[in-house]
């Protein structure tokens, strides 16, 4: 959805703009998912976008920033480990096996990052918390 | 509403969606639940917001890639070797940075019932590997030389070979090795980094967690505050959440100052407090049990806990409320609106003047709770919040690691604060407070509260003494 906000030319038209890329997205990776069946059905899908679509709008830019700032509060092993699923196809599995550990582990150990991050870019959403 | 340890599992069901290691009866019921719970829909959302943000992050990454001068003839073939050399630095680069050799051994056990998975002694542990005790304790040593002892029932992996992460149970740890500086033990609501010392980490399956140092000093982290250390004799305690709640507990003085080393002292301009003229103190007298309750004949008036200042004495029943012998106590602060509140102090002081090592009605134990304008009917209890927000679950001892009386500090303060502006919009705060248990058969007692403050973001703290 990001890689196409510079096709937008209207920034008033975010919202219905934002839900229809987002249900294009997510047919799209569903077509690309299609070999393990594990897919929403278009009702399914609806019933998420209009969700999405009655949240209040999010500032992205800023989300992604506070991201992309509490990755680097993780530790280099942390943030190399969480971006892998994102490598190429199969990276994942010759991570696991190099190392000697499970895909299972591996996963495991990036769910608790992904945990961890989501609750520190919650923070950094969130106005800070006076220091005294 | 989702209790905590509904949210780690629906978290986990959707990790594995995203990931692509669902099962089959995973993915009806992840299909079930979103058809039916807008609760757990936004959850979801986040997760693919946040799978979706690391995803372009991840993309923005630089990545080797064939010379542009190259010509088209050899592009493509030189274009297939940088590719596939690119994807081995890669790999190279990540397994450098996450060594997976062996990280840890099996040591000494005590009475240990295993679960899923028996280990003997100096059996090898690798980051990912998992111990779960049903009772009884083993020690595990790790490669760094820190050492850990778990206590049943515990589950604990191994993710380095200096540190752990504790899903629930209790860990004690000790790391004296210059190797073992930064032994790190992980809970899911924070994450306690040693510092040259041995500190105590408990973890509930709800995904609440305390950590109290025993010695030297701890490093906690926990999501949306900042990194805060923890000298010997101090601790915290986190409730989870989106928000997490941190509960810190200090011992005073034992002067009427009621000094801290950060918490300040009890404040007479804050939210809930007399002179300000809208809070009120109420008194339920009868717990969610039926069982009857009120203050003690001794004790002072209710409105001794918004008087803006604690006791002048550690022996003054009078200057305090406290309850009889026996049931809960419960306290209910009605702000007389709905406040954004962003801090909650509470302060208690005894010690007798006759027995100085009797300090039993200094304990802090209670559950708090909040709700907005509209007050439930009912009273919240551990199976059924029946429409309040828990905040806080304190109980002092438990982090002062009270075991006789005189090991108990006369006098505490507990500060409970959110990582975010303020914890909750609450018009009434209910605190449900435990007795403390008293050997030979006597009836439990309760505590000598001084003061309750409440701050909201706008109004300013006193400054520390």
């Amino acid at each position: 959805m990001w890689r196409k906000l510079d096709q937008v030319e209207l920034p008033d038209g975010f919202q219905p703009w934002g839900k229809c890329i987002v249900r294009f997205e997510a047919q799209k990776y569903c077509r690309t998912k299609a070999r393990d069946v594990h897919v929403f059905d278009s009702e399914l899908l609806d019933l998420i976008a209009a969700d999405q679509d009655e949240q209040a709008a999010v500032d992205l830019e800023r989300e992604q920033a506070a991201l992309a700032e509490c990755l680097e509060t993780v530790g280099e092993s942390a943030r190399q480990l969480v971006l892998a699923p994102y490598q190429e196809y199969g990276f994942l599995t010759k991570l696991a096996e190099a190392s000697g550990q499970s895909r299972n582990s591996l996963y495991k150990q990036i769910r608790r990052i992904r945990a961890k991050l989501e609750l520190c870019v919650a923070g950094k959403m969130a106005t800070p918390f006076p220091e005294r | 509403m989702m209790t905590s340890e509904e949210t780690i599992e629906w978290r986990e069901l959707v990790a594995h969606y995203l990931d692509g290691t669902i099962t089959e009866d995973g993915f009806a019921g992840l299909k079930a639940a979103l058809r039916t719970d807008s609760e757990k829909r936004a959850l979801y959302l986040d997760a693919v917001k946040t799978d979706t943000l690391l995803r372009e992050i991840a993309g923005k990454a630089p990545r080797a890639r064939p010379q542009a001068a190259m010509s088209s003839r050899w592009r493509g073939q030189r274009g297939m070797v940088l590719a596939a050399a690119a994807c081995v630095a890669a790999l190279a680069l990540v397994l450098s940075l996450f060594s997976a050799g062996d990280a840890a051994k099996i040591g000494t056990s005590r009475d240990a019932a295993w679960l899923s998975q028996a280990h003997e002694e100096g059996q090898v542990l690798k980051p990912g590997d998992e111990v779960e005790l049903a009772s009884g304790s083993v020690e595990i040593l790790f490669n760094s030389g820190a050492l850990t002892r778990l206590h049943g029932p515990a589950r604990f992996e191994i993710t380095s070979t200096n540190g752990g992460f504790l899903h629930h149970g209790q860990a004690w740890a000790r790391a004296e090795t210059a190797e073992s500086d930064g032994f790190t033990i992980q809970t899911h609501s924070g994450k306690f980094v040693d510092r040259g010392t041995e500190f105590l980490t408990t973890a509930s399956t709800d995904g609440f967690s305390q950590m109290h140092v025993a010695s030297g000093a701890v490093d906690a982290e926990v999501a949306g505050f900042a990194l805060q250390r923890f000298k010997k004799g101090s601790g915290l305690g986190i409730e989870p959440g989106d928000t997490p709640v941190m509960i810190r507990i200090e011992s005073g003085a034992d002067t009427p100052e009621f000094a801290f080393p950060s918490i300040p002292p009890p404040s007479a301009t804050d939210a809930a407090d007399l002179q300000a003229g809208k809070c009120t103190v109420q008194l339920i007298s009868h717990d969610h049990k039926g069982r009857e309750n009120l203050p003690h004949p001794k004790s002072g008036p209710p409105e001794r806990l918004i008087d803006g200042q604690g006791q002048s004495a550690s022996d003054r029943p009078e200057e305090s409320l406290y309850f009889t012998n026996g049931a809960d106590g419960i306290i209910l602060l009605d702000l007389g609106r709905e406040i954004p509140v962003s801090r909650i102090h509470t302060y208690s002081w005894h010690l007798n003047d006759a027995l100085p090592d009797v300090r039993n009605r200094a304990v802090q134990r209670y559950t708090l709770w909040g709700c907005r304008e509209a007050k439930p009917e009912a009273l919240p209890s551990t199976e059924n919040a029946n429409g309040w927000t828990r905040i806080a679950r304190v109980d002092t001892d438990a982090f002062f690691r009270v075991e006789k009386e005189p090991d108990r500090p006369a006098q505490q303060a507990c500060a409970i604060q959110s990582s975010a502006t303020a914890i909750g919009d609450f018009r009434y705060l209910l605190f449900q407070v435990l007795p403390t248990p008293m050997p030979n058969g006597k009836l439990a007692e309760h505590t000598f509260f001084g003061e309750i403050d409440v701050f909201t973001p706008s109004v300013s703290e006193p400054s520390k003494q």
